[in-house]
């Protein structure tokens, strides 16, 4: 038993799938590591605006912003969750 | 320089002259209502053109000898080869007929002409021509103020036909009371000198007053008065004959090049039956006298005889040059050869390329960013803006009425020298790389050429915008103003978002940052909509121009639409798997709108 999970682990680490969803799962948290610093810095912009169409746009953005990230966050347990060697694709 | 003052001394010379002499002022003044005439006959036939006229034109310039009748014709009905030529030279233009029956036509048409000659001289002096005037003013004007389009232009075709008889009728009594003052036949110039003295006299005058049928009336006039000598009259119809070309040349500056053509073979034609007439005078005089005899024309009727004459040497050049026409075809069309086609070609794609995946989507990007560029040129230009303007650091609200006059003409025709040129090497190079590519980088390729069809829509979007928006931004009604000027900002807000991100360099998130644009396009296309109809409702603006407004915002959508997506993969990072992972993460349409809808964008 132990020998045959012994062997799965290290098929997966061998299996370019898997490989590639690691990848896939590093570089959706880069992406939502940059989303995060860009919300950070439209609501320091947001509270130096004094302009009221200005604030407008930047809340737009921020929403837009949020929701984005709210997508990868699901899209990131999603990939946690897929068993080994499957895309999420 | 020169045309800054040529004007202004033109005008101080006829004043001079009208203060000095009263009998030129008539002079001038007949010569300015025929001139008149002229321009109100050619307002008239343009409400024919199109339809039936085109049908008719093409169906009578099929042969040879039916061109040349219908140049005749239409020249005896116009009374004006000027115009014949220059309606010609924008059918050929329009590729509506043949170089072959255009220039059969202008042959038919300097045979037609003649017919001026002859009703000037054999009805014109002998009948009071105000007389005919009068009434034909007064019906030509009634129909005028008609609302069918038919009546409207027949009402000045007859207005003008009533200039011409009324100018005809004042050069007449000019040159009549002139007779009591000076006698022109005193500066008479015998000989070969005259002949070629007058000559050049005869293609000045019709150059000035463009138009040989006012120069051969103002010679028949001269000459039944005995202001001028037979001889130098026949002179002056050899010039005024030559000198007509003039109107077809300026004609056929704004033409293409069949139209230049055409003009070329207009002055060859005129200018060697010119040639022809000068060499042959002697004998033309005399076939011209016998033909008098036979006709029984009075030997001392030389305003007859002049009709004659140029009838005579009009004829001759047809019969010498018709044989020639499909040499002078040939000829021209190696003179004055068609300008290729200048297509650009794209910088990128090459066949080395095409062996590696990695280095294929490389190249179609830099080829797509290429694409991006010379289609922002069309969209700034074709919506009135400028450049600097969008991506300058002004706010966009304060462009506000600016640029109105700089429209980018001729949107098509650059559209389909760059863009569609460009697009369509991409498209094959996409196809044949794909061959045998991973699904991943597939994908890539997929959404370039997507991005670039949507080119298409954007230009396309650009033309229709533009025709309201022109007229639209320089509205008296300021809603129907600001609703065109946000138009333009929104646009030109989408391209600086777009520039944004191109300048924000390899750390750039292009596919999320603009997917907030295409909210904002959304959000604002919602709102401007919803702004439309309390305009309606609060009677600010009329029906009609609201469904404008109503296709025209969804033009701008689209252009914005397409422009976003285009940025998005033209400025895309190189690294595919950050790619991939910001395409999974953009809000799809639906989830747009149900943002919007829900109140989540405000």
């Amino acid at each position: 038993m132990k020998t045959r999970r012994l062997v799965q682990k290290i098929k997966e680490f061998l299996s370019a799938d898997r490989r590639a969803q690691i990848k896939r799962a590093g570089v959706l948290k880069d992406v939502l590591k940059k989303l995060e610093k860009k919300e950070a810095r439209l609501k320091e912009k947001l509270d130096r605006e004094k302009d009221a169409a200005r604030r407008r746009e930047i809340l737009r953005k921020l929403e837009v912003l949020r929701a984005q990230r709210k997508k990868g966050v699901k899209l990131q347990k999603e990939l946690a969750d897929l068993p080994s060697g499957r895309s999420s694709r | 320089m020169m045309r800054r003052i040529l004007l202004p001394s033109i005008l101080l010379l006829l004043g001079y002259g009208f203060w000095v002499s009263p009998d030129f002022k008539e002079i001038a003044s007949g010569v300015a209502i025929f001139l008149f005439g002229m321009l109100a006959m050619e307002q008239g036939f343009q409400a024919f053109t199109g339809g039936a006229l085109e049908r008719t034109l093409k169906k009578t310039t099929n042969r040879l000898w039916k061109s040349l009748a219908f140049g005749a014709v239409t020249t005896t009905i116009m009374q004006s080869s000027s115009l014949v030529s220059v309606i010609t030279i924008s059918f050929l233009s329009a590729e509506l007929i043949s170089l072959a029956g255009g220039i059969g036509i202008i042959f038919g048409a300097n045979l037609g002409t003649t017919t001026g000659a002859w009703l000037v001289a054999g009805f014109g002096l002998k009948v009071k021509l105000s007389s005919y005037a009068m009434p034909i003013l007064v019906f030509g004007v009634i129909l005028i103020f008609q609302r069918s389009k038919v009546l409207h232009g027949i009402g000045y075709v007859l207005a003008g036909v009533g200039f011409l008889f009324l100018g005809i009728h004042f050069m007449k009594e000019g040159f009549e009371a002139f007779k009591q003052g000076i006698d022109l036949t005193s500066y008479a110039v015998t000989g070969y000198p005259g002949l070629f003295l007058f000559v050049a006299i005869g293609i000045v005058a019709t150059v000035v007053m463009q138009s040989s049928h006012a120069t051969l009336v103002l010679v028949i006039t001269a000459l039944a008065a005995g202001q001028v000598s037979y001889e130098n009259a026949l002179a002056l119809a050899i010039g005024s004959n030559v000198g007509t070309t003039i109107t077809a040349i300026l004609g056929a500056l704004s033409s293409n090049v069949q139209g230049k053509r055409l003009a070329g073979a207009h002055l060859i034609f005129n200018m060697v039956t010119g040639l022809i007439a000068i060499a042959a005078i002697g004998q033309i005089v005399v076939l011209v006298d016998w033909l008098s005899t036979l006709l029984g024309i009075a030997a001392d009727d030389y305003t007859l005889k002049l009709a004659i004459f140029h009838t005579v040497f009009n004829s001759l050049g047809i019969a010498i040059m018709t044989p020639f026409i499909p040499r002078l075809v040939r000829g021209l069309e190696h003179w004055m050869p068609a300008p290729a086609p200048v297509f650009e070609r794209p910088k990128y794609l090459n066949e080395a390329s095409l062996d590696f995946a990695d280095a294929a989507i490389e190249a179609v990007r830099k080829e797509s960013v290429r694409l991006y560029d010379k289609t922002v040129e069309i969209i700034v230009h074709g919506v009135g803006l400028r450049r600097r303007d969008v991506f300058g650091e002004e706010p966009l609200e304060d462009l506000d009425g600016t640029g109105a006059a700089e429209f980018e003409e001729g949107i098509q025709e650059r559209y389909e020298q760059s863009i569609k040129s460009i697009y369509a090497l991409i498209l094959e190079f996409i196809s044949r790389a794909q061959a045998g590519m991973e699904p991943e980088n597939a994908e890539d390729m997929y959404a370039i050429r997507t991005a670039g069809r949507g080119l298409l829509e954007s230009v396309k979007g650009v033309k229709h915008l533009q025709k309201n928006m022109r007229v639209h931004l320089l509205s008296e009604n300021p809603a129907i103003r600001s609703a065109y000027e946000e138009i333009r900002q929104r646009i030109g807000y989408v391209l600086r978002e777009v520039e944004a991100v191109r300048q924000a360099g390899e750390d750039r998130l292009a596919i999320l940052s603009l997917n907030d644009a295409k909210v904002a396009i959304k959000q604002e296309d919602a709102e401007a909509n919803l702004k439309l109809d309390d305009l309606v409702r609060g009677d600010l603006i009329p029906a009609t121009t609201a469904t404008s407004l109503v296709n025209d915002y969804r033009y701008a959508y689209r252009i914005c639409k397409r422009v976003i997506e285009l940025g998005q993969v033209a400025f895309a990072v190189h690294d595919g798997g950050l790619r991939d992972a910001q395409r999974r993460l953009a809000l799809d349409e639906e989830e747009i709108e149900a943002m919007i809808e829900h109140g989540v964008i405000r």
